[in-house]
């Protein structure tokens, strides 16, 4: 099933889109959406926003499940007590910018969702409404966890039947003191590391898919900067949406990665995609 | 694959529907959250602290972080024990870190030139719907979702799906470089995003017409923004010689450093005072480290740069002077780089025969089919328009043809991008005809008849087009742009508003147009000088595979007989990834056909991770990333556009490939004679260091002061270095390979040959005659000197003057790898004379003339003395000549990579 967290807004319909998609291709045909009544949109605009929903649902034949929840304690809390412990399933939700914040994930209830463990999640950044919830190229950045292709297969199997084309790709990360200095040699042997890796990822998507129905292509590059290097690689690529992965990790990586995260959500050409990481 | 649905693919008003809007328009307040969500419409990166970051960077390379540390270091010294000229000297050092800095600094800011160009290409204001009403809003504000209004000669603000369109044609040639216009309609289709014919995008222009579109995409999310996004954060690789210098640097800073620290500690424990050790310290790092090195390398960058100048060549960056010189691989642009963008009729042929149309009146007959689909205007006695249609009406103009009168057209069809063709209705003696003119792929469908000039036109058949399109391949592979010409009788008067589907029908194939460019004629010669300089030259076009197979072969890219093996076509391109295109390359692919601009940078980067030293030209707004991503960025002065220019580091002010070429062979020479001064500096340091060494060893007076040393690295060296700069090519500079990406600089031959041959000897001259003038005054082993005594002062000057002299012997030398130096030409570079006589007037001067004496510390020698000091130039020359005779006896010639520095 697939469970989406609308929040009223028009945005809601474009992350929406996402979800219908998905839906339309999962097994039970099922897309739960959740609102919380917080009050900052009427419910005559949600109403006719969700009879949209609904009818678009059912002419692609989607069993449409609307629920507004009372506003409990907050927003995040009323959501999660909503969503089943379903590991099948998969949450969707909107990154929002915060009401006058610079922030699109740090502190939201997007975050707040990606860290449950009831069920997958999938935090949408859209800029791009015009693709409808429908891209056809992606942009996989990968940052070398043993992990590998199976943290992402909850929302990679969604996505996997628009896709046209899949852009793996990993930035061998340098220090900026250091990059000026190295050698050729050393940077081969960086490149042989990072292609390896995707590589085996290769392998992984293969095994569950087979046979691909996209094509693959990989990309290393040995970077000081993976942001610049990921929304550089998105524009020139023209991709359509990319995948991320936040770590659950120490607090001091959470800072500098979540800075890092921020700009990729502020800056990106493309819809981005967020799914919890190692 | 999932059947899936984007904006393209949507009727109006399904379009309408998905973005939240309607024909009345956002309201204010919907528009206003929608501004906060998705951010402005605008393309530059929101970054304030850019321009700050990029002016600390540069204070972060070693040579600037050691060069600052030592000027801290004399500050603190100053200020421990003022009166010893450390402040001067401290101010002296950070002068050249600041210098060093915000040179590089400038180089780097040069990337906001290229987003002011990119900003011409958005109008400041538009016009949308909004709550019913139509209103001017600045273009900032424009949100997905806004009804735009679109009309004649605007520029588009924001990606949009049309929704109502008039006549609306647009010039795409900022996204695709193709300039030819694209007519837009507002009904759905199934093309991809980027090829919709109902998508107007941002960046482009308003031809004819107007329309309304429902914006999608604003600021970086259209295409255009991802170009400016592009154009702003890709970073430029080091070149190979900044790469080369850090590597120089590090190598150099790392002794300094080591050297200084070690022999600072082994004072300490020896029990020297902390200010003897602190001057000690310094010394050693002042003397290991050649000040004056990096702004020399500027220099000959500079006069580099001035002398490709002449030959045509504008360098943007100083970098791109040696640059050029590296490169492996040049990609180049056909239409105007190696041929000369002036299109002409040169064959016309009949259909079926293949035969050349020789009768007078079926050529004006097949011209003037051909006119009618064409659209030229007639400004000041020379024809205006499209480059072909432009060549058509010069060719029936030009008594290519019977002298009739040509065609009047009444009703012009542009030629379409997709439809691959244009067409019109023209009047020809009295005749109404239809024409259309295009690719023969898109004309063959069309066609019902064929008609071979003085028999009666036939029906068409399997057999009739085999043999027609036989005859277009063979058109094609002789290297001519193939147009192929159909027309029919068009009796009456036509429907105002009559679309051109409907008047395509019945058309009766008249033959072909063989259009051709020609090559410039300098383009083999220089083609045959990449291939001996070990250069590959890739084609980058948009023309047929055999077109772009027949003129590269002319030109020399490829050897005569090549196939279709070494061309690849931008569809087979578009499929690869990026390690398949490695291999393609590798297999020697060199012609890129039927390619767009875009899929230049997909080349760059390949040829890039191949780790060859890539330049690739271009001139339209799209080239703009591929310019940036190459090592060597080389943009069109003639034809290119603006952003090209300022996203370039070199314009070619011809758009000639010779001038590439003339270019990489002055590059290449700047980077000899970067070798060719380095070799020389660092031979002083020998002389330099070795005195230091030895008053920390031994009970010895120091050889050389600090400011002494300096008066050597940022004084006396700088002219002749700089001469040496300004030598001319060596006859082989063009007959060796590129060197490869890792050569250093700073090789062990040249370190070798710097401080352990020509920098021992010069140290053992100057030492043994400061010894000779210290023993003579009085001096014995172990006897302590004040800085102040006439003989210590005496004794420094003469190791100092015999440096200087001896620096004339090197200079002279290191002219030549091979040659002595003595050679021709040396009267004729006048830096080396001044140069030459600097280094003479000053070992005088600072032993004679009391104003020198006292800020060097020197004092005057006897004149045999002096005169011993002279032996040291034709001993220093003399050696290093018989070493010359010695290495390069044996191999008749060596490769550069391997080339020993000196």
């Amino acid at each position: 099933m697939i469970i989406l967290a609308h929040d009223g807004s028009i945005y809601g319909d474009w992350v929406a889109r996402y979800a219908i998609g998905f839906t339309a291709v999962e097994a039970d045909r099922k897309l739960l959406v959740l609102h919380v009544a917080e009050g900052k949109v009427s419910e005559e605009i949600v109403e006719s926003r969700f009879n949209r929903l609904g009818r678009e649902c059912a002419s692609l034949g989607i069993e449409f499940l609307p629920q507004v929840l009372p506003l409990g304690q907050s927003t995040y809390r009323s959501l999660r007590q909503s969503v089943p412990h379903d590991p099948q399933s998969l949450l969707i939700c909107g990154t929002r910018v915060k009401p006058r914040g610079q922030n699109y994930l740090s502190g939201t209830v997007a975050e707040k969702l990606l860290r449950t463990h009831q069920c997958p999640v999938l935090a949408l950044r859209v800029v791009q409404p015009g693709l409808l919830g429908h891209p056809h190229a992606m942009l996989l950045p990968l940052a070398g966890h043993l992990d590998g292709f199976l943290r992402i297969w909850p929302v990679f199997s969604r996505l996997a039947p628009f896709l046209q084309t899949v852009y793996l790709f990993r930035s061998m990360y340098v220090n900026r003191l250091r990059h000026p200095y190295l050698s050729s040699a050393h940077e081969r042997v960086l490149k042989a590391i990072g292609y390896k890796y995707l590589a085996k990822i290769s392998a992984e998507m293969e095994a569950q898919l087979e046979p691909l129905p996209f094509r693959t292509d990989r990309r290393v590059t040995i970077s000081t900067d993976w942001v610049n290097d990921v929304l550089v690689l998105a524009s020139r690529l023209k991709v359509q949406i990319m995948l991320l992965g936040v770590s659950e990790r120490n607090l001091a990586h959470r800072v500098f990665h979540g800075a890092a995260m921020e700009k990729v959500l502020r800056d990106t050409p493309c819809d981005v995609g967020i799914y919890r990481g190692p | 694959m999932m059947t899936s649905v984007q904006i393209q693919n949507l009727t109006a008003e399904q379009a309408y529907t998905a973005l939240g809007s309607d024909p009345g328009g956002l309201s204010n307040a919907e528009a206003g959250d929608r501004l906060r969500e998705i951010g402005a419409n605008s393309i530059e990166i929101g970054d304030p602290w850019r321009i700050a970051r990029s002016l600390l960077r540069q204070f972060t390379n070693f040579f600037t972080i050691l060069l600052v540390v030592s000027a801290a270091i004399c500050f603190a010294a100053e200020s421990v024990q003022p009166g010893q000229s450390m402040a001067l000297l401290g101010w002296a050092l950070a002068g050249v870190a600041l210098l060093n800095a915000l040179f590089s600094f400038i180089q780097e800011y040069r990337a906001e030139r290229a987003m002011q160009a990119l900003r011409k290409f958005l109008p400041p204001t538009v016009e949308v719907v909004r709550g019913g009403q139509t209103q001017t809003l600045l273009a900032d504000e424009l949100v997905p979702g806004d009804l735009l209004l679109l009309n004649e000669g605007m520029r588009i603000p924001a990606d949009a799906r049309m929704v109502d369109a008039t006549n609306l044609t647009i010039n795409n040639a900022p996204l695709t470089g193709e300039s030819r216009p694209v007519i837009l309609t507002a009904g759905p289709t199934d093309s991809r995003l980027v090829e919709s014919s109902n998508v107007a995008f941002a960046g482009c222009l308003v031809m004819r017409g107007s329309g309304q579109g429902i914006v999608f995409a604003t600021g970086l999310r259209t295409e255009f923004g991802k170009l400016a996004h592009l154009s702003q954060a890709l970073r430029r690789a080091p070149s190979p010689l900044e790469q080369q210098t850090a590597h120089m640097v590090r190598t150099l800073t790392i002794i300094a450093v080591s050297l200084g620290v070690t022999f600072f500690l082994y004072g300490v424990f020896s029990g020297r005072s902390l200010w003897i050790n602190l001057v000690f310290m310094m010394g050693i790092i002042v003397a290991n480290v050649p000040e004056g090195l990096l702004p020399t390398f500027t220099l000959a960058l500079a006069m580099g740069s001035l002398r490709m100048a002449r030959k045509n060549v504008l360098v943007t960056g100083l970098n791109a002077v040696e640059g050029l010189g590296a490169t492996q691989v040049i990609c180049t642009d056909k239409t105007g780089t190696l041929t000369l963008n002036q299109l002409a009729v040169t064959r016309l042929v009949a259909p079926l025969s293949g035969a050349d149309l020789s009768d007078p009146q079926a050529r004006e007959q097949m011209l003037n089919i051909a006119l009618c689909a064409c659209e030229v205007h007639t400004v000041d006695d020379a024809y205006r328009g499209d480059p072909l249609d432009v060549a058509i009406a010069q060719s029936l103009a030009g008594g290519a043809a019977g002298g009739g009168s040509p065609a009047r057209v009444l009703r012009h069809f542009p030629f379409d991008v997709e439809r691959k063709r244009s067409a019109g209705i023209g009047e020809v003696a009295d005749r109404q005809l239809f024409a259309v003119k295009g690719a023969w792929e898109v004309i063959r469908p069309l066609l019902s008849h064929v008609g071979e000039p003085g028999q009666e036109r036939r029906p068409v058949s399997d057999e009739a087009l085999d043999r027609a399109e036989a005859v277009m391949t063979e058109l094609a592979g002789a290297g001519y742009r193939v147009v192929a010409v159909a027309g029919r009788e068009q009796p009456g008067e036509v429907p105002e508003g009559i679309a051109q589907d409907e008047l395509e029908h019945d058309l009766v194939l008249a033959g072909f147009l063989g259009i051709e460019d020609p090559i410039r004629p300098e383009v083999p010669s220089a083609l045959e000088r990449c291939r001996t300089a070990g250069i590959e030259v890739m084609m980058i076009t948009g023309d047929h595979p055999d077109t772009a197979l027949a003129v590269a072969t002319r030109c020399g890219i490829v050897d005569a007989g090549a196939t279709g093996e070494q061309v690849l076509t931008g569809d087979v391109l578009e499929q690869l990834t990026e390690t398949a295109l490695e291999e393609a390359l590798e297999r020697g692919v060199r012609i890129f056909a039927r390619t767009n601009p875009s899929q230049k940078m997909k080349i760059v980067m390949a040829l890039r991770n191949m780790e060859r030293v890539v330049a690739m030209t271009g001139d339209g707004v799209n080239d703009a990333p591929a310019l940036k991503a190459a090592d060597i960025g080389i943009a069109m002065g003639k034809s290119g556009t603006d952003v090209a220019r300022a996203s370039a580091q070199i314009i070619l002010l011809d758009d000639n490939f010779a001038s590439i070429v003339a270019g990489i062979e002055e590059g290449r020479t700047v980077f000899q004679n970067i070798r060719k001064f380095t070799n020389y500096v660092l031979v002083s340091n020998g002389p330099e260091i070795i005195p230091y060494l030895l008053y920390i060893m031994l009970p010895v007076p120091l050889a050389l002061t600090v400011i002494q040393i300096l008066t050597i690295d940022l004084g006396t060296d700088i002219i002749p270095s700089m001469a040496l700069g300004q030598e001319p090519a060596e006859p082989e500079v063009m007959q060796q390979p590129p060197r490869k990406r890792d050569f250093h600089l700073l090789s062990p031959g040249l370190v070798i040959h710097s401080y352990l041959f020509l920098g021992l000897l010069e140290a053992a001259w100057s030492l043994g005659l400061f010894f000779f003038v210290l023993v003579q005054g009085g001096w014995h082993y172990g006897m302590e000197l004040a800085f102040d005594d006439p003989v210590y002062r005496s004794a420094t000057g003469i190791a100092l003057a015999t440096i200087l002299l001896m620096q004339i012997g090197n200079l002279v030398g290191r002219r030549f790898a091979r040659h002595s130096g003595l050679d021709a030409g040396i009267f004729k570079n006048r830096l080396m004379l001044a140069g030459i006589m600097i280094q003479i007037v000053f070992s005088w001067a600072l032993l004679y003339t009391k104003p020198l004496q006292t800020v060097l510390g020197t004092g005057p020698v006897a004149w045999y003395v002096y005169l011993a000091a002279w032996l040291g130039i034709p001993l220093i020359f003399g050696a290093d000549y018989l070493r010359k005779r010695l290495t390069w006896r044996a191999p008749a010639r060596r490769s550069f990579p391997e080339q020993p520095s000196p």
